[in-house]
């Protein structure tokens, strides 16, 4: 088990390595960088530009700069913003927790409903029930994120005026009844695909978990459904799902992009947007370090989960 | 002669059938078997899609989207009269179905008044909402299917190469797949996006500045191709090993003849079902990014760039909001009805 562990966990350095090696050349690969907006200034003077450079390290070749990022970022150090000279560690750390808040609610949504009616329209396959569920799961998968985020705004916070149309909080006001309302539409929203595919997902792998034999020894054995369904089925039906949630981490942070900038939402999504637009290196970076961090440690620990609750799976 | 419901009846069974028992269904329908050959391929997998009424109806739907797409030059002749292009501020916000009279600007109508419905309305320029949304599905379906021949290309070429000779140019491809996974998706685009169309080879062109949509889909399909080469990687592995491989490379075969003459026409089924499982994650990503401004630019219309717009005009004119949406919205889950169908149709061990 710990040989798996270590060997797992050394694959993943060459991986981020790769990621960010990836990104350093898509951004090389972008013409411009962030001073050449400040060039385009009445009055500035090539020599102003060429310090500033310098200062920003940005006449240092590609492979050195890489390099020396490299090495900060093994102590620790994520380097300065080329736009605001803020520290990106700082400013990330200051973002981090709206988007997991975000995140986590999302997952949360999902998990408290697919779960139960993925078993359900498991349970009672081919009925009404059933049909709707598959139905309403189609049109969760298909609905584009971005569009019903406008719609639950249109309808909820124009029309109705319930909910709050962006932001954390209304300013003045941090009370957690406050907080929670302006979480409930994005949150909504981020779950509604995420929860669609787990449905269809969890009442797949019930169905194929009731086909079992050690099912219809449990039948046979005269034991209660319901015992059936949960200490049987459903334990079994888990296994492959903590692999279903570790590959939707990633999926969570591309649709946190999107829904962060539209519900004006200040978390990482927001931050990797503003970054790419305004071609902050060392704040994209940052981000994409994090993010692709998160998103290979998702898949470890769902790796790690797997082969501790399965003993089947070969480990390695 | 067979009633109609018998025959119904008959179809299921077989359909049934095959799902266990693989090619020997044909049996099962022994009056047909005295009149003709055992029925091929493709006419069981047709008959077995033909069951799930909804993957039908879903069907129709999109093949009535592409009509109204790619028919969007023949809408904007015979129905509204308008070019994508034509404005009328006299019709600005028009709402559904109004007739207004004005000079036109724009168009081989500019200069003279004329009288126009705007049967879905128009938006703040005073363009027609339905030329739009006509020209709209053509620009945007148009990405999506150039995209996922391109993203089959590659992913094919990929899954192939490391499925077929495993060892280190395995190892070394897979990787790749890996880091492509781990970045966050809509991001890359973001920047791809922003080197090609910032790349002085490209936009220098004359053909760019008419067609720079045109980008679009070499941007998306950068990181669509990892799906479906990871797939064909594993049918490759399996497939590899069979007896009828064996023998061809006995007899001879080259490498490329092997891989494209014996192994990828058993694939098939998998790769047509994973095409068109794709296609609603391309059309949603080309949404995206043109919502975004990273992807196809006005005032060439796309279903995802008449929503940036819209969007300020929100509390003035909500259906220029709705409408794009619900196009993208209704084509996007046709696909995926449809798709599922083909899948328990054409292959039922890719059952979800």
């Amino acid at each position: 088990m710990s040989a798996f562990l270590i060997r797992r966990v050394l694959q993943i350095i060459p991986l981020l390595i790769g990621i960010t090696i990836l990104v350093v050349l898509l951004i090389k690969a972008v013409p411009g960088s962030p001073v050449s907006d400040l060039a385009l200034v009445p009055g500035t003077r090539p020599e102003d530009v060429a310090q500033i450079k310098r200062q920003l390290g940005l006449d240092q070749p590609l492979y050195k700069r890489y390099f020396v990022w490299l090495g900060n970022v093994l102590q620790g150090d994520l380097g300065k913003s080329m736009i605001n000279y803020r520290d990106v560690r700082d400013e990330i750390a200051g973002r981090l927790p709206n988007t997991l808040k975000l995140t986590v609610a999302a997952f949360l949504l999902s998990l408290v409903f697919s779960i139960p009616i993925g078993i359900y329209s498991a349970i009672k396959r081919n009925s009404i029930f059933d049909y709707t569920a598959t139905v309403a799961s189609v049109a969760g998968v298909s609905v584009p994120s971005f569009w019903l985020a406008l719609m639950l705004i249109l309808f909820f916070a124009v029309q109705l005026r319930w909910l709050p149309s962006g932001g954390t909080q209304n300013i003045g006001d941090g009370s957690l009844v406050d907080q929670l309302k302006h979480l409930i539409l994005p949150a909504i929203t981020l779950a509604i695909v995420e929860l669609a595919g787990w449905t269809r997902y969890i009442r797949a792998q019930m169905l194929e978990v009731i086909r079992q034999d050690y099912i219809r020894t449990a039948r046979a054995k005269g034991l209660n459904e319901r015992l059936i369904i949960f200490r049987h089925a459903f334990r079994n039906a888990l296994l492959p799902l903590i692999t279903l949630f570790g590959l939707s981490i990633p999926q969570f942070f591309s649709g946190a992009l999107i829904i962060e900038t539209i519900f004006s939402w200040p978390g990482i999504g927001r931050l990797t947007f503003d970054s790419a637009v305004s071609r902050d290196y060392t704040m994209i970076m940052g981000t994409v370090l994090l993010s692709s961090t998160m998103v290979v440690l998702g898949n470890l620990l769902a790796d790690i989960g797997y082969s501790l609750l399965d003993p089947r799976v070969k480990q390695g | 002669m067979i009633s109609r419901g018998d025959e119904k009846r008959t179809a299921q069974r077989a359909g049934e059938a095959t799902t266990i028992a693989g090619p020997s269904l044909a049996g099962a329908d022994r009056g047909r078997l005295t009149r003709q050959k055992s029925p091929g391929y493709l006419a069981r997998a047709w008959r077995r899609f033909r069951r799930n009424r909804l993957s039908v109806v879903a069907m129709f739907v999109f093949i009535i989207m592409v009509l109204f797409s790619y028919g969007a030059p023949l809408v904007s002749r015979y129905v509204t009269n308008q070019g994508f292009g034509d404005q009328n501020l006299q019709a600005t916000f028009a709402p559904a179905g109004k007739t207004i009279s004005a000079v036109q600007i724009g168009g081989p109508n500019s200069g003279k008044a004329t009288t126009t419905k705007y049967l879905l309305g128009a938006d703040e320029l005073g363009r027609d909402v339905l030329t739009r949304l006509a020209y709209g599905g053509r620009i945007s379906l148009t990405v999506s299917f150039l995209t996922l021949a391109i993203a089959l290309t590659i992913g094919l070429l990929i899954g192939a190469l490391a499925g077929y000779y495993g060892g280190w140019v395995d190892t070394v491809l897979m990787r790749l797949v890996d880091i492509f996974i781990s970045v966050p998706g809509l991001f890359v685009l973001i920047l791809v996006s922003t080197v090609l169309n910032n790349n002085k080879l490209i936009t220098g062109t004359s053909f760019y500045r008419t067609n720079g949509w045109l980008i679009l889909p070499f941007v998306i399909a950068v990181l669509s191709w990892t799906g479906i080469s990871r797939l064909i990687r594993g049918e490759f592995l399996t497939i590899k090993n069979r007896d009828y491989v064996e023998a061809a490379r006995v007899l001879g075969g080259s490498d490329g003849r092997i891989i494209f003459r014996h192994i990828l026409p058993n694939v098939l089924p998998i790769i047509i079902v994973w095409a068109t499982l794709a296609i609603p994650g391309l059309i949603l990503t080309e949404a995206a990014l043109s919502y975004l401004g990273f992807g196809v630019q006005i005032p060439t219309p796309s279903w995802g760039n008449m929503l940036t717009n819209s969007t300020q005009y929100f509390s003035r004119s909500p259906s220029l909001v709705v409408l794009p949406g619900a196009m993208i919205y209704i084509t996007v889950m046709a696909v995926n009805l449809m798709g599922n169908g083909l899948r328990d149709a054409l292959d039922p061990r890719l059952n979800d």
